[in-house]
């Protein structure tokens, strides 16, 4: 635009008005109608001088001049800015709207508030646990390795195995090793068990993470059988064992007993398998290729994908398998290190519940537009009389649609409160239950979340009762006196959105219901021992003062021996595997009598476990056959072995196994002879079919970290101090041990499904809440609408009980559509949670059933009361009434 | 109001008058037509007393106005004389 200095002044002045104007509407709209009055006396004395009289002179002065409130509106939508105005004035319109039906409001904002607020705390979880990047640098380069036996079971790596992987692959940067242990720390406060992981020195390089303090691991630091006395702390051992004291980097401290340098502190924000220390770990070229410890991480070449890395180490496994019979048959499984940290059932479980939240939020939403619908049907007359008035049919639908946005916007707010308050209790849940939930926080992606769903809660909620109510006829609303009434079409979008309500609870209901039945065949799981009465406590010798196996054996026949004096305690026995904490050690079975026809490979794979006499007993595992190992079973007697039912079974089906000799590992040593059968036991995972289990005993193998399982005969007071204090009577530098009711680490190994079932039954009450205030909503108007109808129909001889039957009949009509509907809907969705059901079919008829009777109780429960209020009409009233 | 500062109920009916009550408009509808004009820098508009001594709110054309007046007039008898060159008026 060409313009002068002049020409922009006026310009300036011109948009000074419009802000002058928006800071003062009130000002600018008296100045409008100032004028406008003022035009108005000026034609109506132009017509009294013209000789009319003055009631003529006024009505033609308005005929001349049109719809006052029109040109009104018309001056205001261009005043200013228009629309930002107009939202000021649709926001004050609100404002007193909800101040004069503040009930309407409670109820929308809190129904929104839950729908949106628990949307956006399960959007949180999702986002900690799947969406949330791993803090390594460009993590998606990262792939987990493992080896994958004959049987195809996910297996850990032999050292010689990864040195190959490690030496011979074209598609990886680097490839690094580690494992996991707990270690004795001591001479820092209380001796503590430490979880440390022992790694190659190209972790932390593979993981992209330097140290925070110092310096992490050099290579020449983890040559084979010599790795360095040197440790790398984590943050928050740091900051807890030494007080963040920077000189200690350089300082020693006792680790499992022995000295160890402290070289490095790692960041803050570092975690990799919650380890709380780092030591070197030095893979040996010589060692057994069938001993499988180790894990590996490895990040890909530029270019290179999973599968073509996956491809490369399976051709070094194949050729492993031609040169060394350990191997024949092994392969090896590349994954993500994403999917490996976040198992595929968490991954799924997590967007169950996502799945789950979006229908409660759906019939969040279903139920404020029937709220909002009925409202629209009350204030038609005052909606049609402000359309008389000049208002525009799109402005109307702005202000309707306003004010469900504020309504999201408040219930976002409330929502939001309660995500804060749930949010804490997540990051109280026990650590280890879901991977990384303890990151869980409030962060810009949730509030992004919490925003989007509420605008879209709120405009998918508003947009039809908005559309609805702009169409109101003018004429024919005000014509019937304001009666309130709603057209057909309305009432049937009304009964419509009850049926979605009710279809969408079954959906949850069956969900939730299927989780729950789950979890109860999960809890009634005979795990093969009994858990009640019974506590387990994990000790760990440390290998220098222990060095001998007879001292190992000495300290844990003494301890058990002290325990067993405590009052109440029936028997105390030891084994190298504590229930459910996921430790599992598996290897080769052979029968004397098959070891010729499996050299090497081993007939089949079992878990072996090294109990002590005694064992059986107190962790209550039945014996079956034989007899259980005892203080005469010497190691320089004959090797003896126990088996469970399983194993017994595969090993010599239909066969008395007692006496029959097997090799455990390799079939060139010495075979044990078979003296007992026990039950099955599940101490690893309950939901699978109890695996063959081998049983060793203390007296021919010792073990330096083994559980004592302590059986009383009754509750018995300061347990567990008892235990710690025989405990030191052995040996005082031993770190506390944590001692746990065994019915407490039963339900922790089910914690998961448990957590998974206990919110969506939450969700599924949620929505049979929200349903049966939608039905009860739609049977409350129609009895209201139809009062008149119903008078007539009282006044014509119809009893009350047939009233009630016919509006309580309606009810259950929606209600039988709606879980037709819902029902269709739940198979459909419940096959994709199939693999996180146990022994619970995706189509389990007692659920399905059990919803929709859930569902009938409460659709006549909810028509009842609207139902007996019409039977109490009295026609007279009612006639009268409009 | 090209001359001199007017209100707007003189604005209309000079335009009244002007149009030999050809237009058959409602007078309402000037007011947000002033408004637009207004905003666009081309009118100025303050609130002064009138010979009856009423307040009314008086538009006077800017200078910015008087140009685009002239252009807008222009562009106007252009478009006019097209549409009668094409309508072979004599």
């Amino acid at each position: 635009m060409n313009l002068n200095r002049e020409g922009f002044v006026d310009l300036i002045r011109g948009w000074l008005k419009r802000f002058r104007s928006l800071l003062g509407p009130t000002n600018a709209d008296r100045d409008m109608t100032d004028e406008m009055a003022f035009h108005l006396q000026m034609e109506v004395e132009k017509n009294l001088r013209e000789g009319m009289s003055p009631a003529e002179a006024r009505r033609t002065a308005r005929l001349a001049f049109g719809g006052v409130e029109r040109f009104k509106e018309e001056v205001r939508a261009d005043r200013g800015i228009g629309w930002i105005n107009a939202i000021g004035q649709d926001l004050r319109h609100t404002v007193r709207g909800i101040r004069r039906s503040p009930g309407f409001a409670a109820v929308a904002i809190l129904t929104l508030a839950l729908g949106i607020g628990a949307a956006s705390t399960i959007f949180s979880v999702v986002d900690a646990v799947v969406i949330a990047p791993m803090p390594f640098e460009d993590p998606d380069r990262l792939v987990s390795i493992e080896e994958v036996n004959p049987e195809g079971s996910d297996f850990s790596a032999s050292d010689p195995n990864y040195l190959d992987f490690r030496d011979r692959n074209q598609s990886l940067v680097s490839l690094a090793a580690f494992r996991l242990d707990r270690l004795s720390l001591t001479g820092a406060g209380e001796p503590r068990l430490v979880r440390a992981g022992a790694v190659t020195h190209s972790l932390f390089p593979t993981l992209g993470v330097g140290p925070a303090l110092g310096r992490s691991f050099r290579p020449d630091e983890d040559q084979p059988g010599a790795p360095a006395k040197v440790v790398v702390l984590s943050f928050d051992l740091w900051q807890r064992a030494f007080g963040g004291d920077s000189a200690v980097v350089g300082r020693t401290i006792q680790l499992k007993g022995q000295e160890f340098l402290v070289i490095g502190v790692m960041p803050a924000g570092f975690r990799f398998l919650n380890a709380e220390a780092w030591l070197p770990l030095a893979p040996n070229p010589s060692a057994d290729r069938d001993d499988h410890w180790l894990s590996m991480i490895g990040r890909l070449r530029p270019g290179a994908t999973a599968e073509r890395a996956q491809a490369d180490l399976v051709r070094i496994a194949t050729q492993n398998g031609v040169t060394y019979p350990a191997s024949k048959g092994w392969s090896v499984r590349v994954q993500s290190l994403a999917e490996w940290a976040v198992s595929a059932n968490v991954r799924q479980s997590a967007l169950l519940l996502f799945a789950a939240v979006v229908v409660l939020l759906l019939m969040a939403c279903t139920n404020v537009t029937n709220l909002l619908l009925a409202r629209a049907t009350a204030r038609r007359t005052e909606l049609s009389v402000r359309m008389a008035l000049g208002a525009g049919q799109g402005r109307l639908i702005r202000q309707l649609l306003t004010e469900s946005v504020v309504l999201g916007g408040l219930g976002a707010l409330a929502g939001l409160i309660g995500v804060a308050w749930a949010l804490g209790i997540i990051r109280g849940l026990p650590a280890g239950l879901v991977p990384r939930l303890d990151t869980v926080v409030l962060n810009g992606r949730v509030l992004g979340f919490a925003t989007l769903a509420a605008l879209l809660a709120s405009l998918g909620a508003g947009v039809l009762p908005a559309l609805q109510a702009s169409k109101a006829d003018v004429h024919s609303t005000l014509k019937q006196g304001g009666r309130s009434g709603s057209s057909f079409g309305q009432h049937r979008l009304r009964e419509g959105l009850v049926i979605a309500q009710v279809a969408l609870a079954v959906i949850l209901l069956v969900g939730g219901g299927l989780m729950i039945r789950s979890l109860t065949r999960l809890t009634q799981v005979d795990p093969g021992f009994r858990t009640e009465y019974a506590w387990t406590v994990p000790l760990q010798l440390p290998t220098t003062q222990y060095r001998e196996e007879w001292q190992v054996a000495r300290f844990y026949n003494a301890v058990a021996g002290r325990i067993g004096l405590i009052p109440g305690v029936r028997s105390a026995g030891s084994i190298n595997v504590t229930p459910f904490s996921g430790t599992n050690f598996v290897n080769d079975v052979t029968p004397e009598e098959r070891a010729a026809e499996h050299p090497s490979a081993g007939y089949l794979q079992a878990g072996w476990r090294i109990v002590s006499p005694g064992y059986f007993e107190s962790a209550g595992v039945q014996l079956l056959k034989g007899r259980d190992f005892g203080d005469g079973d010497i190691a320089e007697g004959v090797g003896v072995a126990m088996i469970s039912k399983t194993l017994a079974t595969r090993l010599w089906p239909g066969q008395d196994p007692i006496g029959k000799r097997l090799f455990w590992g390799g079939t060139d040593g010495k075979p044990r002879t078979v003296i007992g059968v026990v039950g099955d036991i599940r101490d690893v995972a309950l939901e699978a079919e109890p695996a063959p289990v081998l049983f060793l005993t203390t007296r021919q193998i010792a073990w330096p970290e083994m559980t004592m399982v302590v059986r009383t005969d009754r509750a018995v007071p300061n347990l567990e101090d008892q235990i710690r204090r025989a405990v030191w009577a052995e040996d005082a530098n031993l770190p506390v041990p944590t001692i746990r009711a065994m019915a407490a680490t039963r339900a922790q190994a089910i914690a998961a499904p448990r957590f998974t079932a206990a919110i969506l039954a939450g969700f599924a009450a949620a929505a049979l809440l929200l349903a049966v205030v939608g039905l009860y909503g739609v049977l409350s108007f129609a009895v209201v609408e139809r009062t008149r109808e119903i008078g007539v129909r009282i006044a014509l001889g119809a009893e009350p009980a047939a009233v009630v039957s016919m509006l309580v009949g309606r009810g259950l009509v929606l209600t039988g559509i709606g879980i037709g509907i819902g029902l269709i809907g739940a198979i459909g969705l419940t096959r994709l949670m199939q693999s996180l059901l146990y022994q619970t079919a995706g189509t389990d008829p007692i659920t399905f059933v059990g919803a929709a009777l859930v569902l009938i109780v409460v659709a006549l429960m909810a028509g009842f009361a609207p139902a007996s209020r019409a039977a109490r009409v009295d026609p007279i009233t009612a006639l009268r009434s409009e | 109001m090209a001359s001199a500062p007017e209100h707007g109920w003189a604005i209309a009916q000079r335009i009244e008058e002007m149009s030999k009550e050809a237009l058959q408009i409602g007078q309402g509808s000037l007011y947000p037509a002033l408004q637009r004009l207004e905003q666009k820098g081309w009118l100025d508009s303050n609130w002064q007393t009138t010979d009856q001594n009423r307040r009314a709110k008086y538009y006077r054309l800017t200078a910015t106005g008087r140009r685009a007046l002239s252009t807008e007039t222009d562009s106007w008898r252009r478009y006019v004389s097209t549409v009668e060159l094409i309508l072979g008026t004599p």
